[in-house]
């Protein structure tokens, strides 16, 4: 097919399309979902029996803070790398940096005292919380989704390590309204490795997830036989 | 391997998009509004709009990939994918933007995929070719004769796309062009099928 007789057939086939909604209405729409679905959640299964203890505390008000400023962060650097020519180049980093600044603060602000027990103690007295933090994140990683594949990445990877963090950082937030425990190691080990393992995750299936070039469903893509994807019905 | 050197940023998709790529982007930001304009019109659905943004980015990305991939008869393959790309994410270009950062991102991400995939193309090919040319040369002695019938053998029960591509260029010797003007099919698909074909060829083989 020639340059010229594609141009004719993406034109013929054009159809209007909505622009996507701006950064800070997605980040709206985005955190409003995820409001609705933890305040619904928090209702059902209820609040942790200490909180009216620790909720005007140092640790837990800096805690709370620091994962909602980091989930918040994340969502925005993972909408804006969904839209072609608005990434920099050290833009997916912010997260990680902000994980790491994250992770220092919760050693500051935290109660000491936990930090001594053995790693394989906490995790085996915290396992389900991580498992908690690992089911709760699958709806807003769900949603997530759904809103990057309405855009087009190109970083496809680094989008929905950086959107699954966010969706587990959520899950932390939320976990800080039910959880009793406030120990550092507590809180890095079970709190902060779902964080990591649903980062993975997403790095991994980025690249199969989002790929929004065959996404659309109009004839065009029916039609079309490119070098990079011929029609696999023909072979 | 196909690819011009490329400058900086321009060897891993995964390393940092430039918001224009050096010595690219003037033809681009001289139009910017006007491209811009174009595709806020296309977006409400308008035609001639579109027609005439996808005319003036075909020569724009023309240069813009001639500069980078060295076969030129696959040029027009990549930027027609590019267009493609630019179809499917026609929806997040913003407004008030300037244009020429969203359409390089893209050629430039589509540039590079199509390079990788040559480059893997490339490697497999080159394998198989070698390992053919062995078996021609030497012919002579009978078991290297089994192994041509068997060869042939195979060839008729591929696929009828991927055998008359294979045919038609390895064992015909004609070109990819020729090929594809006598099928009907574009010099892509043509690439793909002898690919796929000798794949297939090496898996019947392996499991006889």
């Amino acid at each position: 097919m020639k340059t010229t007789e594609l141009v004719d057939k993406l034109a013929a086939n054009l159809k209007p399309v909505t622009p996507l909604p701006s950064l800070p209405r997605r980040l709206m729409v985005w955190g409003s979902v995820l409001v609705i679905i933890f305040t619904g959640l928090l209702c059902l299964v209820g609040a942790r029996s200490n909180l009216r203890e620790v909720v005007f505390t140092l640790g837990f008000v800096g805690e709370t803070l620091l994962l909602v400023f980091a989930a918040v962060l994340s969502a925005a650097v993972a909408f804006t790398m969904s839209v072609p020519g608005r990434e920099r180049s050290y833009t997916r980093y912010i997260p990680v940096a902000v994980l790491g600044v994250l992770i220092c603060a919760l050693l500051v602000f935290s109660d000491r005292g936990v930090i001594s027990q053995n790693a394989l103690d906490i995790l085996k007295a915290g396992h389900m919380c991580c498992l908690e933090m690992l089911i709760l994140s699958i709806v807003p990683c769900l949603v997530i989704v759904w809103m990057l594949r309405l855009a087009a990445p190109i970083r496809r990877a680094w989008t929905l390590a950086v959107g699954f963090m966010s969706s587990a950082l959520f899950a932390a937030v939320f976990m800080q309204f039910t959880c009793s425990s406030t120990g550092v190691g507590h809180l890095l080990l079970t709190h902060m490795t779902p964080v990591a393992l649903t980062g993975i995750a997403g790095a991994l299936l980025g690249r199969r997830i989002l790929r929004w070039e065959l996404n659309s469903r109009e004839p065009i893509f029916d039609e079309k036989e490119t070098a990079s994807e011929p029609r696999e019905r023909e072979l | 391997m196909h690819v011009k050197n490329k400058g900086p940023g321009d060897s891993r998709a995964d390393e940092g998009v430039e918001q224009v790529p050096a010595g690219a982007g003037s033809e681009v930001l001289e139009e910017d509004d006007l491209l811009g304009d174009l595709m806020n019109r296309a977006q409400d659905g308008c035609e001639e709009s579109y027609r005439e943004l996808l005319i003036r980015l075909s020569s724009i990305l023309g240069r813009y990939v001639g500069r980078r991939v060295y076969d030129k008869s696959q040029v027009d393959d990549v930027v027609q994918d590019i267009l493609i790309a630019v179809h499917s994410a026609r929806a997040t270009y913003q407004s008030g933007r300037p244009f020429g950062p969203w359409v390089y991102a893209i050629a430039r991400y589509k540039t590079i995929d199509f390079v990788r995939k040559q480059s893997r193309i490339g490697r497999r090919e080159s394998v198989v070719e070698s390992s053919q040319e062995v078996g021609v040369a030497s012919c002579h002695t009978s078991s290297a004769l089994t192994d041509t019938r068997d060869v042939l053998e195979q060839v008729t029960r591929l696929p009828e796309n991927q055998r008359l591509a294979l045919e038609e260029t390895k064992l015909k010797g004609k070109t990819i062009k020729q090929v594809a003007e006598e099928t009907g099919m574009s010099e892509a698909a043509v690439k793909v099928y002898v690919h796929r074909a000798i794949g297939s060829l090496r898996k019947m083989l392996e499991g006889k």
